[in-house]
């Protein structure tokens, strides 16, 4: 674990280092589990930490569980608590992938372009293979990346009986909003 | 004369009946919530939520005022009393109406908060013994209590009625709740933003045990400030050590905060969500959600 997390480290280290690299500590993940029974279980989380290189086409976000913010308190403690996200053992959800043909896109040029990402994402310490599309606008030297997609609970070993009763969507909608 | 003493008889003999099997079906399983049996006394014992808690993700919304379901224990009692005052052919008074009348209103709140949580068809889930203390119940205010039939359908109703009424007024009241606007939220704690990293930083642990979902006042130079397309301001406290603290300002303050640039001393206010570590940026952030600027 000590090795991975020094592997990552000195990945980000060296790379922030280049401007080709951008990092983004605001950077917005919403997700929406609401069905016809329950308007409540959606949140966004505005403190999200992304980086992504221009070159390479790497990328990574993290989203800290415990900043998703909910309308209703008990649905906020209940998300966070052992039977849900249990966030006290698993803290973040974790995305580090790669922009699939990341030379079509161009960074330094105003523009709408189409862009697909493929990784690795973690939810709950379980991390399955991951792929979404999404939007790369330039404008004016800001790089803002938008991505919409659904993930199926299933995947990532949530369960429980507010699913089964109808009241959470077994495959949330999530919107993933950053400007670099 | 001979048929008046027989259905005298025979009205005893269902009081007994009716008073006993309230008692008996009182102290047996009602409800089936996964693979757990839910006994009618559950409720007057606590074990109601903690077993709700566990099943059904749901807890004891009003915790403070559990004692109030102590109420229920009179249900074996008065079917007791009852049976005691049916043999000796002694009056009984209200004492079966008001039996019958908090078996009725225990039986519905079991219904309501299955249906509630489950979203099933509850009946379903429900067991024989909670059907025998509904019948029992029933018959135990019609065979047993004075009054006229009109009078006896009253005692019949008002229990489930006052019941089910009660739990969507609860029901409504917590998925109805909000968070208390930060700007009169009554802060916790006022901290110095290098304070507050010192504290993190020196104690992570202690810190997050502390100050997390605290609301929290804190002041200090702006390190960084990120401006979103959506109009959201996100402000940055950075010191030396390898932590920094977040806020994320909506979009609704966008005047106020638009010309807030790195150097200005200003004062945040918001729910602290705790530390948590970047392996991206090598540093750990300590978020803030709900975040007000907060006029000194």
């Amino acid at each position: 674990m000590k090795k991975t997390i020094l592997a990552f480290v000195l990945f980000f280290a060296v790379s922030v280092l280049y401007a080709q690299k951008k990092t983004t500590t605001s950077a917005t993940v919403a997700f929406d589990a609401t069905t016809p029974k329950d308007a409540l279980p959606k949140a966004e989380n505005k403190t999200v930490i992304g980086f992504v290189d221009i070159k390479t086409g790497d990328v990574a976000f993290e989203a800290a569980v415990k900043n998703f913010s909910f309308s209703n308190p008990k649905v906020q403690e209940h998300f966070n608590n052992a039977s849900w996200m249990n966030s006290d053992q698993f803290p973040k959800f974790t995305f580090i992938g790669k922009i699939e043909k990341v030379n079509k896109i161009k960074f330094t040029k105003d523009g709408t372009y189409d862009a697909k990402v493929k990784g690795m994402l973690t939810v709950k310490g379980v991390s399955k293979p991951f792929k979404a599309e999404g939007l790369v606008t330039v404008l004016a030297g800001k790089i803002n990346v938008v991505a919409n997609f659904n993930i199926k609970l299933a995947d990532y070993a949530i369960s429980g009986q507010s699913i089964e009763a109808g009241k959470v969507s077994r495959e949330p909608k999530v919107t993933v909003t950053a400007q670099f | 004369m001979n048929s008046t003493v027989q259905m005298n008889k025979t009205k005893k003999w269902l009081q007994l009946v009716m008073a006993a099997s309230l008692l008996v079906s009182f102290f047996l399983p009602w409800v089936m919530w996964d693979d757990s049996k839910v006994s009618g006394y559950a409720l007057a014992t606590g074990d109601f939520f903690k077993i709700s808690e566990r099943k059904l993700d749901l807890s004891n919304p009003f915790p403070n005022i559990s004692f109030t379901f102590l109420i229920f224990w009179l249900i074996p009692v008065l079917a007791a009393v009852i049976i005691f005052l049916t043999a000796t052919d002694r009056k009984k008074g209200l004492l079966p109406s008001i039996a019958g009348v908090l078996s009725l209103s225990l039986i519905t709140i079991y219904v309501s908060f299955t249906d509630f949580a489950l979203s099933t068809n509850v009946l379903k889930l429900m067991t024989l013994a909670a059907w025998l203390q509904t019948a029992a119940a029933i018959g135990l205010i019609f065979f047993t209590s004075d009054g006229n039939f009109l009078k006896k359908i009253g005692w019949i109703i008002i229990g489930p009625v006052f019941a089910f009424g009660s739990f969507k007024i609860i029901e409504k009241y917590i998925m109805g709740e909000t968070h208390q606007d930060t700007n009169k939220s009554k802060a916790d704690y006022t901290l110095k933003a290098t304070d507050l990293i010192g504290e993190f930083s020196s104690n992570d642990t202690a810190a997050n045990t502390r100050y997390r979902e605290k609301i929290i006042i804190v002041d200090g130079v702006v390190s960084q400030v990120e401006v979103q397309y959506d109009s959201t301001v996100n402000l940055k406290f950075i010191d030396t050590t390898k932590y920094f603290i977040n806020f994320s300002i909506d979009k609704t303050e966008f005047e106020k905060t638009k010309n807030i640039k790195p150097g200005d001393l200003i004062f945040v206010k918001g729910s602290c969500s705790g530390s948590s570590y970047s392996m991206i940026l090598d540093s750990t952030s300590i978020d803030f959600k709900r975040s007000t600027l907060h006029k000194q």
